[in-house]
């Protein structure tokens, strides 16, 4: 389990991304953003749900090579590696 | 499970040569069912017992800690937890009841994202109500009283808020909701008049409010701090007013839907079957004193007072009512006779006592979400868990597995509109079965 206490979402997102198989991008407009909590490396995709529980967000799946974290309702910007 | 013991029960009951293998197979029948719900309930993640040795710290860490230690994803927006600390926690704690314990008095409620995750943000329904009931003796059968912070820019927690008492949107249901006999379920459930399982007989009119002087709704509530009753009330007014139900305008009617928050609800309960009854010319008050149950068991309990029609209907003095009965929300049996469900009746007084310590956990927006479907329509036993939700599933146990509703949803609006569907104060309700087609009309359109 990967522990986080207020570390920047880019940065969670970024070490998360290690252990999928998709690259998961960050929105430029949340690199501000922090997060605290756990990431079970099993289990992202509820992670990923959790995300849009407590961000404005929303999860776009972009088939088999990308997920995206985009803020809700706006359009993507810059791409980011997370 | 319920009709199932009664079953088993009455097979107790038979002469020896009845066949004592039947009996047998009763009871293992009985035995098997609950085990079976006690398995359902030990899978469920939240529900498993664990040792957690959480010492005061910042919330954020004693939250990756409970994380830890119980196995399940935890995700929060740290601005949400990052000023707030945590007082600690140590013991054998089921995870729910420990994720509770950490996120009390802190504005924070915690949803369920799958088997495993919960996401934690700002409690949608507002305060829990143990927030707003304060500390009471086990004897202190009064009022609980408190108030919201004064100043919350110098506490360390958030202030607490109140819910929207407007009725919002709730989400639509899905497909999988609204099977083929979800519906027919969800009404027998949120409205038992002249419904017996025993009798099957789903027809006939149902319990609403009629409308007039003397039938209309008129919600008062004690037993919290003046602002959280008014709350309590103003949410009934709103649920009643946006689903066409008759609700007084005016703020000092007198009132006939009396919500009392206790610690003592049996007191209470007893007061109305033994005072109350007399008081209103309740009939055969021994013969209904066998149908009904009070007990400390439910969280929320309650009795309806029902009047007769016919050409007693317009007088608008309820002493002059005919046929005044007393139903329970939980009651032992569900009365099937004609007198207490002719379909011409309909519901003229509403108490509901709400046990502060049994739902010290929720928020104060999900009981009034309860009391409000509650008070509008004569349910009984409110158990279930059908496919369609309700926020009568808010502390059912047959919903262990699945998240409940934390408030009023498309289901209960949907009900609700089709049961005050062109009420005139004069005539029956749709019946069931065309109120199941209104439902989907309704719940089609979203």
């Amino acid at each position: 389990m990967l522990e986080f206490v207020g570390q920047p979402l880019e940065a969670v997102v970024e070490e998360v991304d290690r252990f999928v198989n998709r690259r998961i991008i960050l929105a430029s407009a949340l690199q501000g953003t922090r997060y605290t909590g756990t990431v079970s490396p099993a289990n992202v995709s509820d992670w990923l749900q959790a995300l849009q529980q407590i961000y404005s967000v929303q999860i776009i799946d972009e088939g088999a090579d990308e997920i995206r974290i985009q803020l809700r309702g706006g359009a993507y910007d810059t791409k980011t590696r997370g | 499970m319920k009709f199932v013991f009664n079953c088993a029960a009455a097979l107790m009951t038979q002469k020896p040569a009845a066949d004592r293998r039947i009996q047998r197979l009763a009871l293992s029948a009985l035995v098997l069912l609950i085990a079976w719900a006690s398995a359902a309930r030990a899978d469920d993640v939240l529900e498993k017992t664990v040792h957690v040795e959480i010492a005061p710290a910042p919330l954020a860490n004693a939250l990756v800690q409970l994380s830890a230690e119980s196995g399940i994803q935890i995700a929060v927006a740290d601005v949400d937890v990052s000023h707030l600390q945590s007082k600690g926690l140590s013991g054998q704690y089921a995870v729910r009841d420990a994720l509770q314990a950490l996120l009390k008095n802190t504005g924070l409620s915690f949803v369920r994202v799958g088997a495993t995750t919960v996401a934690i943000r700002a409690a949608a329904g507002g305060p829990l109500v143990a927030e707003l009931s304060g500390k009471s003796s086990p004897n202190d059968t009064g009022p609980t009283p408190s108030s919201p912070p004064q100043d919350s820019a110098a506490s360390t927690q958030p202030s607490l808020r109140f819910p929207d008492v407007a009725v919002l949107a709730p989400r639509a249901p899905t497909v999988q909701e609204l099977t083929s006999d979800g519906l027919a379920q969800f009404i027998i459930h949120h409205a038992s008049t002249r419904y017996s399982a025993s009798v099957g007989s789903p027809t006939g009119g149902l319990l609403r409010w009629r409308g007039g002087r003397s039938e209309t709704v008129c919600p008062e509530t004690d037993g919290l701090d003046q602002d959280y009753s008014e709350f309590v009330s103003a949410r009934l007014r709103a649920v009643a007013a946006y689903v066409g139900a008759p609700v007084q305008t005016d703020g000092h009617c007198g009132s006939n839907v009396h919500i009392l928050f206790t610690t003592d609800p049996r007191r209470a309960m007893q007061w109305v079957l033994e005072r109350g009854a007399h008081m209103l010319g309740v009939k055969f008050p021994h013969q209904m004193g066998k149908e009904l149950d009070i007990s400390n068991q439910h969280a929320i309990q309650g009795w309806y007072v029902t009047a007769g029609g016919g050409s007693t209907v317009l007088n608008s003095d309820p002493q002059f009512i005919g046929g005044i009965a007393l139903q329970a929300l939980w009651p032992r049996v569900i009365p099937t006779s004609a007198y207490v469900n002719g379909g011409d009746r309909s519901i003229l007084a509403v108490f509901l006592a709400v046990d502060t310590n049994k739902v010290a956990g929720y928020s104060i927006g999900s009981i009034a979400d309860y009391l409000a479907v509650a008070a509008l329509t004569l349910v009984q036993s409110p158990d279930h868990c059908d496919p369609l939700p309700s926020i009568l599933d808010l502390m059912a146990p047959s919903c262990a597995s699945r998240d409940r509703s934390t408030a009023v949803t498309a289901g209960d609006l949907a009900f609700l509109k089709a049961l005050y569907y062109r009420n005139s104060g004069l005539g029956r309700t749709l019946s069931r079965s065309a109120i199941e087609n209104n439902m989907m009309q309704q719940l089609s359109a979203h």
